[in-house]
């Protein structure tokens, strides 16, 4: 069953020089897929992802989640729609500075209705599943690349999103925590997660079941 | 969001408290402002409306007199009560003449040298005391009572605005008395003496400045909260007092040895000519002037002078207003200063904070959210501010001197500005958020 139909997609930046980033790009994905969306540096990866995760605001095409129209969305609506369906990674992590691992990984939850035990046991699990529960009081900039990087996987999948989104989340990192990463996003697709990695490296392209290549705000034949 | 709002609050407090603490001071001072500025803006208005309502858009002389005290006595002796009158008559007769003579005075009721006085007379002596002088200022005991009263002329409730509750106002008759037996004096009463009498009372035993007494018939009540600016444009509130006609006799009053009787005396006394005052439009000062000044000299009374009251006043009027406008200006000054500053601050948060704000909004909190948590420090500034004000008027209300006073208007501006300013920045605040690149934020690298 899909979860993202995508038709045509285009998106333009500027305001008094319109500069096209998106020129029609289309794109389906089913529901536990994991996805890689490949392509050089400016040719529109990151523009599908920040459309997809309603960051950026559409402009022209077709965008339906599940039977959701997504153009139909209202200013409201489409922070409430990312709150509930999306989390989204970043190759710098995005991590508040201010706030330990704890807080970080708990954001998302404290914007909803759950008790603090929950909320507590919630982020303990996800801690451990990545395996930074001994990081929890720590801030972030007490933390390496790879430490940084599972802290935002864990903030991405403590709400259970429908989708999860990664921009080059393996980036910043060497091999090693690289490699790690990739074997936690495996793990995520085994439990039955979505995922879309926006990525220029194959390696990374090459965990997941089919890549979409991008050029020029295209899709690349 | 609570646990939001209290890490925003944390972080307030662990990386700038000696910005939020002077910023705390500095409001205080603007409430301070503000309050002494709500207080000059209603004195000022107080005042204008006393300087309008008293004079209008006229000027108002009061008649002075040159000399001693034995120059006083001689002129408003008893053998020259006659005289008194024909210039009192003079005065208010004359049609270019505007001769205002309503005045504030006591009104005895006790005698307590005369035997034939008893507590039987006044029963409700305590009530009636209670009712004319609200604080109690005044000393009394069981053989005195003295209660307040105006002795109106033919326009004070006319030109006052004064109005009657209950039966009715005084007619031309009331101010005529003409035969000194069986008088009796219409009296209206304010409206605190409502419980304790009735139109068609009459009190027994008064002293208009007479040995002899005489009897008053209560003819009306005034209504709750009725007032008038009495000659030195201070508005008295008439609830507590007696009003009663300042008569003229139609009578002869002359007696054989010369002198007049002394109702005759007691209704031309110094009251009527000193207290007076005498208005005219500005146009017309100078005939004015000159026409007072004849009459003086026509009935020889060349002791007594013409000062100009209003412009005195006016003066001082001039005065206050100036005051207020620099206070106004100051407190303007200040909220301006505190408005950019408070206006910089956010601007300076949401550029210094921007990834954390767009973080924020990532994981869906409304912009209008993420502006309260921008400006949380700023609604705590304005809350600190506020209490530090009031616990300031609080404790330096017990030291008169340094006691800066505080009235609901203050209050309700102070509260009315935080408001204001807060619905201004939270506005500002969402627009630059709303500005904001998230993707290109979100994809720093710090």
């Amino acid at each position: 069953m899909d979860l993202i139909r995508v038709k045509n997609l285009s998106k333009n930046y500027g305001t008094k020089q319109k500069i096209p980033a998106l020129k029609g790009f289309d794109m389906t994905l089913e529901k536990g897929e994991m996805v890689a969306i490949m392509g050089r540096s400016g040719s529109g990866k990151s523009t599908v992802l920040n459309l997809l995760s309603g960051i950026d605001q559409l402009e022209g095409g077709q965008y339906l989640f599940e039977d959701t129209d997504m153009f139909r969305l209202s200013e409201r609506e489409m922070i409430r729609f990312r709150r509930e369906n999306i989390g989204v990674i970043f190759q710098h992590f995005a991590l508040i500075d201010e706030f330990t691992v704890f807080q970080n990984i708990a954001l998302p939850l404290s914007l909803r209705h759950i008790p603090s035990g929950l909320i507590e046991e919630k982020v303990r699990n996800a801690a451990e599943e990545l395996g930074i529960s001994t990081l929890l009081r720590k801030y972030p900039k007490e933390l390496s690349g790879g430490e940084a990087q599972r802290t935002a996987i864990a903030r991405a999948i403590i709400t259970e999103p429908k989708l999860i989104l990664a921009d080059e989340p393996t980036g910043a990192l060497d091999e090693e925590n690289g490699l790690r990463i990739m074997s936690v996003f495996a793990r995520l697709h085994e439990k039955g997660n979505t995922l879309v990695i926006v990525t220029h490296d194959p390696q990374v392209a090459s965990c997941c079941q089919r890549t979409i290549r991008i050029k020029d705000g295209r899709n690349e034949p | 969001m609570f646990a939001l709002i209290l890490l925003e609050l944390k972080t307030v407090f662990s990386s700038h408290k000696r910005i939020f603490f002077l910023s705390v001071l500095a409001f205080t001072c603007a409430c301070i402002g503000i309050n002494a500025s709500m207080s000059g803006l209603l004195l000022t208005r107080t005042q204008h409306q006393a300087t309008e309502e008293s004079f209008g858009n006229k000027t108002a002389y009061e008649i002075t007199m040159d000399g001693e005290s034995d120059t006083y006595i001689r002129v408003f002796s008893n053998e020259n009560s006659g005289k008194v009158k024909s210039l009192f008559e003079a005065l208010s007769r004359d049609p270019s003449i505007r001769f205002r003579y309503s005045t504030e005075n006591l009104m005895d009721f006790f005698d307590p040298d005369d035997p034939s006085y008893n507590h039987d007379d006044f029963p409700r002596f305590k009530e009636e005391f209670r009712i004319g002088y609200e604080t109690g200022d005044v000393v009394y005991d069981d053989s005195y009572l003295t209660l307040k009263a105006i002795y109106a002329d033919k326009h004070f409730f006319s030109e006052h605005g004064v109005n009657i509750e209950d039966g009715r106002s005084f007619q031309d008759t009331d101010y005529i008395v003409d035969s000194p037996e069986g008088i009796v004096i219409p009296v209206v009463l304010g409206h605190g003496y409502k419980d304790l009498y009735q139109v068609g009372d009459r009190i027994e035993k008064a002293h208009m400045g007479t040995v002899d007494p005489l009897t008053l018939e209560v003819v009306g009540f005034l209504k709750e909260g009725s007032f008038y600016y009495d000659n030195n444009a201070i508005r008295v509130l008439l609830d507590r007092y007696m009003i009663v006609p300042s008569i003229e006799t139609a009578y002869d009053g002359l007696l054989e040895n010369g002198t007049y009787d002394e109702l005759t005396h007691a209704a031309y006394d110094s009251m009527k000519i000193i207290n007076s005052r005498i208005l005219c439009e500005n146009a017309d000062r100078e005939k004015v002037e000159k026409r007072v000044r004849e009459i003086f000299s026509e009935y020889g009374f060349s002791e007594l002078r013409l000062s100009e009251e209003s412009e005195g006043a006016r003066i001082l009027l001039h005065q206050a207003r100036e005051n207020l406008t620099v206070s106004i200006l100051i407190t303007s000054f200040v909220i301006v200063l505190i408005t950019i500053m408070i206006l910089i601050s956010t601007f300076y948060r949401i550029t210094k904070d921007r990834k954390k704000y767009c973080i924020y909004s990532l994981h869906g909190i409304s912009f209008g959210k993420i502006s309260l948590l921008v400006n949380i420090e700023t609604i705590l500034i304005f809350l600190c501010s506020a209490i530090l004000f009031f616990v300031m008027r609080v404790l330096l209300s017990s030291v008169p001197a340094l006691d800066f006073g505080l009235h609901r208007h203050s209050v309700i501006s102070i509260f009315s500005i935080q408001i204001l300013l807060l619905f201004l920045i939270g506005l500002y605040g969402k627009r630059k958020i709303r500005k904001v690149d998230m993707s290109s934020v979100l994809r720093e690298h710090e």
